[in-house]
């Protein structure tokens, strides 16, 4: 099957800022909104998406290459992948719990909520719909889990901020996340035309 | 009597159940779960209901299977086991789609298999189906559905109106504004808009106390 | 199909294997993280940090490994709960005596200071302390802008909407001094469980003149408690001309609170009101 032919640089920085997980595609919404209240708490829960993507990327892509592919049962990659992950989060948080405390103390709470964020599972669909090869992939999951995390780390930095304000009752809390979310996807439209 | 008496007690219950699906528990503006397709589908109105149907489907099987073997399930398993269930049904919805309605099928994209982890049904599935008969399950997964759909149909609604100043469904136009539809505001097709809507909405509900959250 | 099912029956073998693999060959879960989980169900699990760790199953696996921590920093909430206490001290196999009282956070300010004017800045008592001198006549008072509610993890805390002053709720309070720590002016203290009438004026009358034109809740060193009290539980601070309690000799009689002018003392537990 032939790749996309699009290259490294173009799929990374489109997963980055053009196409943002977050503002531009809606996927990992849940933790975006309720992680985003530190700014401690929103870089480990980065760090943990992306190491969890990279890996998912790989696992899924070699299975869509090499079964799914081979056997033309393609429409079996909703179950296969969620299992996949699932079991690849269960056996990163064993190996996490049992070999280094202190990480696990810092990561691994994060772990089991991001088998069911969108994002994990939206950028293993994302690389068998476009046929990416391997190492695309591996770009690609780079891509999406640094714009979720960039977009953590801004949303927990101004909410922190605004924390402070006087908003009306009705407004605390989540009506103004939904509202500083849509002036910062309004602001990264500027990056449409880059590539 | 007694038998009429549990009859008609069990009748009270599914429509308790399906009540507070609509209003006390409402998947989108309470429990603010299930955020990804909420913003993604409602673009169109027609997207949006596609979605309804979808999740309708998904959710009444998932919560009919999972009720039926709550109690032959280990517990070890039990969430691996519900996200297969919730995957096959995912999947069957995908297939069908895919032959029978290929234009939705392709406007909802990456959102059709997303349902498998959306949060609302796998959180229905771990608070409600593996505690509850299966009458109270089929009744909450009707309730929560018709109360996500209503949800969504209201955004997609307001989206759709002002983004592109008149109203589509399924290839009929229904109406259009006159003076918006030569200049509309397609700010509220984009993502911005759909943040601002729902994070209007939201506090709307909240100043309303409508649908409070507890 | 069956090749389908074989695929997915497959995928689903391997996954389980793998997971069981994992589990066997990795080194056992370390002793402490076992004894750690044991502790941690005695421990109130409201990770409010106020042992100084980072949730309470980081001190609960500090305690794992060294019991002298739960000596020298015991978890206050744990203080006060005696089925939690008894379940540590026998997981941990020695007993804390009754050297650690289970202490209550008390606002030391009873709020009357009249304004003198509106305050449109941060919403928060750090901010609105720099500002000149407080939005209220006292430089001393409780601004009630909150910073410690949002701190207290057991929300013992609320605001007085009329006084502009926050007070502590003394049946959920846990003692656990976050509050403490919190507030910009250092109004909140922690008194033992056991006190009886509380002092609630935190003007510092050394550096100012006092006058009772600053607030109606304020103390104006008239003595009249210290004469009130006839089981001498009452002494005077000649220094920074205010009473002090000792709670010990104290009957709750109730004198010293009618005695005072301005309101200035009030029971702890609020149940005796007077």
């Amino acid at each position: 099957m032939n790749s996309s032919g699009a290259s490294l640089i173009t799929i990374f920085l489109g997963l980055v800022l053009i196409n943002n997980f977050i503002l531009a595609k809606f996927l990992g919404l849940c933790p975006f909104f309720g992680v985003s209240k530190k700014l401690s708490n929103a870089m480990s829960m980065g760090v943990a998406v992306i190491f969890v993507m990279v890996l998912a990327s790989i696992a899924t892509t070699l299975i869509h290459k090499f079964i799914l592919v081979r056997y033309d049962v393609e429409f079996m990659n909703i179950i296969i992948y969620i299992l996949v992950i699932a079991s690849l989060v269960q056996i990163v948080e064993l190996v996490i719990r049992r070999t280094n405390i202190a990480l696990y103390n810092a990561l691994g709470i994060y772990l089991p909520l991001i088998t069911t964020n969108c994002a994990v599972l939206g950028i293993t669909l994302i690389n068998s719909q476009n046929n990416y090869n391997l190492l695309q992939s591996i770009v690609a999951a780079l891509g999406g889990g640094m714009g979720f995390t960039l977009m953590l780390i801004i949303m927990s930095g101004i909410r922190e901020r605004v924390e402070y304000g006087d908003a009306p009752a009705a407004m605390k809390g989540l009506p103004l996340a939904f509202i500083i979310a849509s002036l910062l996807a309004l602001a990264f439209m500027g990056f449409n035309g880059m590539i | 009597m007694t038998d009429t008496k549990k009859e008609i007690s069990t009748g009270k219950m599914f429509w308790k159940e399906l009540i507070k699906g609509l209003v006390v528990t409402n998947p989108v503006f309470v429990l603010v779960l299930g955020l990804c397709p909420t913003l993604a589908v409602t673009s169109s109105l027609d997207n949006a209901l596609g979605m309804s149907a979808g999740v309708l489907f998904v959710l009444l099987g998932s919560n009919l299977i999972i009720s039926l073997i709550r109690n032959i399930t280990p517990n070890l398993v039990r969430i691996p086991v519900f996200i297969v269930v919730i995957a096959s049904f995912v999947t069957i919805l995908s297939l069908v789609f895919e032959a029978y309605l290929p234009p939705l099928y392709e406007s909802l994209g990456i959102y059709l298999p997303l349902i498998v982890v959306n949060c609302i049904i796998l959180g229905r599935a771990e608070v409600f189906a593996s505690k509850n008969g299966v009458l109270a399950s089929i009744a909450d997964g009707i309730g929560i559905s018709i109360g996500f759909a209503l949800s969504i149909i209201v955004i997609s609604f307001l989206r759709e109106i002002l983004g592109t100043g008149s109203l589509t469904v399924f290839g009929t136009r229904l109406f259009s504004i006159p003076v918006l539809s030569e200049s509309p505001l397609s700010f509220f097709i984009m993502p911005g808009g759909a943040f601002i809507v729902l994070g209007l909405l939201l506090a709307l509900f909240r100043w309303l106390g409508i649908l409070k959250n507890e | 199909m069956w090749i389908a099912t074989l695929i997915l029956t497959v995928i689903g073998i391997v996954c389980g294997v793998l997971i069981w693999v994992t589990n066997k060959t990795l080194p056992p879960e370390p002793e402490s993280l076992k004894k750690a989980e044991e502790l941690n169900s005695s421990l109130p699990g409201m990770n409010c940090g106020a042992c100084g760790y980072p949730g309470c199953f980081a001190y609960a696996q500090a305690i794992a490994k060294d019991k002298n921590v739960f000596l020298t920093n015991s978890c206050t909430t744990v203080l006060q709960n005696e089925k939690n206490l008894t379940e540590i001290e026998k997981a941990l196999g020695f007993s804390l005596g009754k050297s650690n009282v289970a202490k209550k956070a008390v606002v030391q300010c009873g709020g009357e200071s009249e304004h003198l004017g509106y305050y449109y800045g941060a919403n928060t008592c750090r901010s609105a302390a720099n500002v000149m001198s407080g939005f209220k006549v006292c430089p001393y008072s409780c601004m009630g802008l909150g910073d410690c509610v949002n701190v207290c993890p057991v929300d013992a805390i609320s605001i007085d909407k009329d006084k502009h002053i926050s007070v502590v709720d003394v049946d959920k309070c846990t003692g656990c001094g976050l509050c403490v720590k919190e507030c910009p002016r250092h109004l909140i203290k922690l008194f033992p469980d056991n006190s009886k009438v509380m002092f609630l004026c935190s003007y510092d009358s050394v550096k100012d003149i006092p006058g009772r034109e600053k607030c109606g809740n304020g103390c104006i060193h008239c003595k009249k408690c210290f004469k009130a009290c006839e089981y001498g539980a009452i002494e005077w601070d000649k220094e920074k001309m205010i009473p002090v309690f000792l709670h010990e000799k104290c009957t709750e009689c109730g004198k010293c609170i009618e005695a005072c002018p301005n309101d200035v003392l009030k029971y702890l537990k609020k149940d005796k009101k007077a």
